[in-house]
């Protein structure tokens, strides 16, 4: 099994197993455009530490089936392993989402997206806007005319 | 509230069985004690477990003073909740997630502690001193609308509450998001006429959100305006749908009646037929129905004015039911056939164009009740009193299948395009749902206590008319019943329509779900 390396945009190398860079579709469409290579591939969007994250995320789901079904990437649950692994600080949890959106490994993204839709569903306006640190620049006046605008979707 | 429309006891008898053998007065001792007959041990013990489980809303309908029916919902549907609305909600609340999320609110919060400079006591800080940039902000706005798919709508309209910059993501004007969530949504329903396409870019995509799940909200509920149609003289046996807004009905008065569906009215009566009117069929492109009376003929009438093409005779009893297929091989020319059953055992195919029987389809023992054409095929299938379903090939007049299962008398016939399943009903008071290739018994659905005269079916949803006066709503896919009517009519239920918006039932009344929503 051949390595490749990868360089973080704070120039930290990292040597990866190819079938695990591969889970990022941008590595993989590089790697074929370039065939084997010996220098490593810049990454100037990720930092080292997001990049671990990442390559710890992709190591764990090297051998998992790739779907192409929309609807069934959407109605998956996030699994214990993932959410263990999404349990990190905010600034890292968008990080590794744009990180995913750039390197383009869509179950990563995934699963980050669900991770923060889970954080917004359920809760009230003023707690949506505590976690993530939304100032409300409404005037309660405008915030009532939505609100109003919307009572179709109360469960009456 | 007097004129009744209680059949004749002449009309009883085209459904069951063949008069005068043996099992018909048999079946009719039995069929006033239908409750009783789970004592059997036969199939009827099988409902399926989520059935009982799951009870549907239960609806009554109420005349009030002034004559209107009023829908009103007596006990709210019990259901497992995901089973309607799963493709939004697509995380069960475990604590498991809560627990996740919690746990990343103290950890961003000592990090805004740490760029604060940590004098900021909690609650008292004003919103201009804190430094920490909102993350979410920035992302890019494809991963945002990303994000907000995976969040079910209450949640998605709270976030617009948020701010401007929540409102301007996921408020109406973000057209964008509102018709991805539309299509996430109402993936199932949007290959619809293009007419409503149309309509839906020129209006905003959160519009047509919003009545579509005003809509469902409805069918869930019961909630539906209901009106009479007023004017037959006898009882209604049989309605059609001509377009969206018009239907035409016959009648034991031996009329034919077009009306407007949305203003309630008649537009025109006919009256050719020597016996009543028991079965229409409108032709795909309205241009012309056909009738089928008790008088054993059928006519032929163009539209939209009503006048008589041509009346086509040939069956020795009977006729009760009647539909049109093309000529899939010569579709330009026009061809086609009519094909229709009767109470002579036999069903009958017919040319559109100068009104020959070209074959005559043999094979059922008892009345053939109810014909229905496959969609895009030029096959029927027919329901007998003999309690099978046979599917024939029109141009050849061979029987392709025989359906059996059923135990007692066939009344009522529908295949779902959406589901590409053949729906019956009939005297043992359940509903089943066949697979059309294999002719394997997919669901059985049981609730009615009497027979069941009719059947229909919109996009996977079954409305059910019976003689124990009530109508149902069924999800056919998994079996489960949506919705009971109750007291709406004071007799027997001959016949029922349904579209996504309305269940036309007789005597005639309209029970709109649509109200007030344009764009559908």
């Amino acid at each position: 099994m051949s390595n490749v390396r990868l360089l973080s945009s704070d120039n930290e190398e990292f040597v990866v197993q190819k079938e695990v860079a591969e889970r990022s579709v941008l590595i993989k469409n590089m790697l074929e455009d370039v065939g084997e290579t010996d220098s490593a591939i810049p990454l100037p969007n990720v930092t080292a530490k997001v990049l671990k994250k990442v390559i710890e995320w992709c190591d764990h789901h090297s051998s998992d089936p790739v779907t192409t079904d929309e609807t069934e990437r959407r109605t998956t649950d996030i699994d214990e392993w993932d959410q263990k692994f999404m349990e990190v600080d905010q600034e890292t949890l968008f990080d590794i989402i744009l990180a995913a959106n750039y390197l383009d490994i869509k179950p990563l993204l995934d699963v980050g997206c669900k991770t923060v839709a889970n954080m917004i569903k359920g809760k009230t306006a003023e707690e949506i806007r505590k976690i993530f640190n939304i100032v409300n620049d409404f005037t309660p006046e405008e915030e009532a005319q939505i609100r109003k605008e919307n009572e179709w979707a109360e469960d009456r | 509230m007097t004129l009744t429309n209680t059949p004749s006891f002449k009309f009883f008898h085209y459904l069951p069985f063949p008069s005068k053998s043996k099992s018909m007065s048999n079946h009719s001792r039995r069929g006033g004690h239908t409750s009783n007959d789970d004592g059997n041990g036969n199939t009827t013990l099988k409902p399926t477990s989520h059935q009982q489980n799951n009870k549907p809303a239960c609806i009554a309908i109420v005349i009030g003073k002034d004559g209107t029916p009023v829908t009103k919902c007596i006990a709210p549907a019990v259901t497992r909740r995901g089973a309607n609305r799963s493709s939004m909600d697509v995380y069960p609340k475990n604590k498991k997630q809560r627990y996740l999320s919690s746990f990343l609110l103290p950890k961003f919060r000592s990090s805004r502690q740490g760029g604060g400079g940590g004098g900021i006591s909690g609650g008292s800080y004003s919103s201009k001193v804190v430094p920490l940039h909102n993350r979410l902000h920035q992302l890019p706005s494809e991963l945002l609308i990303h994000i907000v798919t995976y969040l079910d709508l209450p949640s998605v309209l709270t976030l617009s509450y948020t701010s401007k910059f929540g409102h301007r993501l996921c408020g109406k004007t973000n057209n964008y998001l509102w018709h991805t969530l539309y299509q996430t949504q109402y993936q199932h329903v949007t290959n619809t006429s293009a007419k409503m396409i149309q309509q839906q870019q020129q209006s905003l995509f959160y519009d047509s959100y919003r009545e579509r799940h005003l809509l469902g909200k409805r069918w869930e509920t019961g909630n539906a305006h209901s009106h009479y149609l007023e004017g037959h003289e006898d009882s209604v046996y049989c309605l059609v749908w001509i377009n969206q807004h018009q239907v035409l009905s016959g009648s034991r008065d031996r009329c034919i009646k077009m009306w407007d569906v949305d203003q309630h009215e008649c537009l025109m009566t006919r009256k050719q037929h020597d016996g009543s009117v028991l079965c229409l069929a409108v032709a795909n492109d309205a241009s012309f129905f056909v009738s089928g009376s008790s008088d054993a003929s059928l006519i032929c009438w163009s539209l939209p004015d009503m006048t008589l093409r041509q009346r086509l005779d040939g069956h020795s009893n009977g006729v009760l039911d009647v539909c049109l297929v093309k000529d899939m091989d010569n579709i330009s020319s026009g061809g086609g056939w009519i094909v229709s059953s009767s109470r002579d055992t036999t069903v009958r195919v017919w040319t559109v164009d100068d009104g020959q029987t070209v074959h005559r389809l043999l094979g059922h023992n008892g009345p053939v009740n109810a014909l229905e054409h496959v969609k895009h095929t030029t096959q029927v299938i027919s329901a007998s009193g003999d309690a099978t379903l046979k599917l024939w090939e029109v141009s050849t007049g061979q029987c392709l299948r025989t359906f059996v299962g059923h135990q007692r008398g066939l009344a009522c016939v529908r295949y779902d395009p959406y589901l590409q399943c053949i729906i019956s009903g009939g005297q043992d008071g359940k509903i089943k749902v066949w697979d059309i290739k294999s002719a394997d018994c997919l669901q059985t659905m049981t609730g009615h206590a009497d027979l069941i005269r009719t059947v229909d079916t919109f996009q996977g949803k079954v409305v059910s008319g019976s003689y124990d006066r009530t109508l149902r709503v069924w999800d056919a896919s998994t079996g489960t019943c949506l919705l009971s009517f109750h007291s709406g009519h004071t007799s027997w239920i001959f016949n029922t329509l349904i579209n996504s918006t309305k269940i036309i039932r007789q005597k005639i009344m309209i029970l709109d779900f649509g109200y007030d929503l344009k764009s559908l």
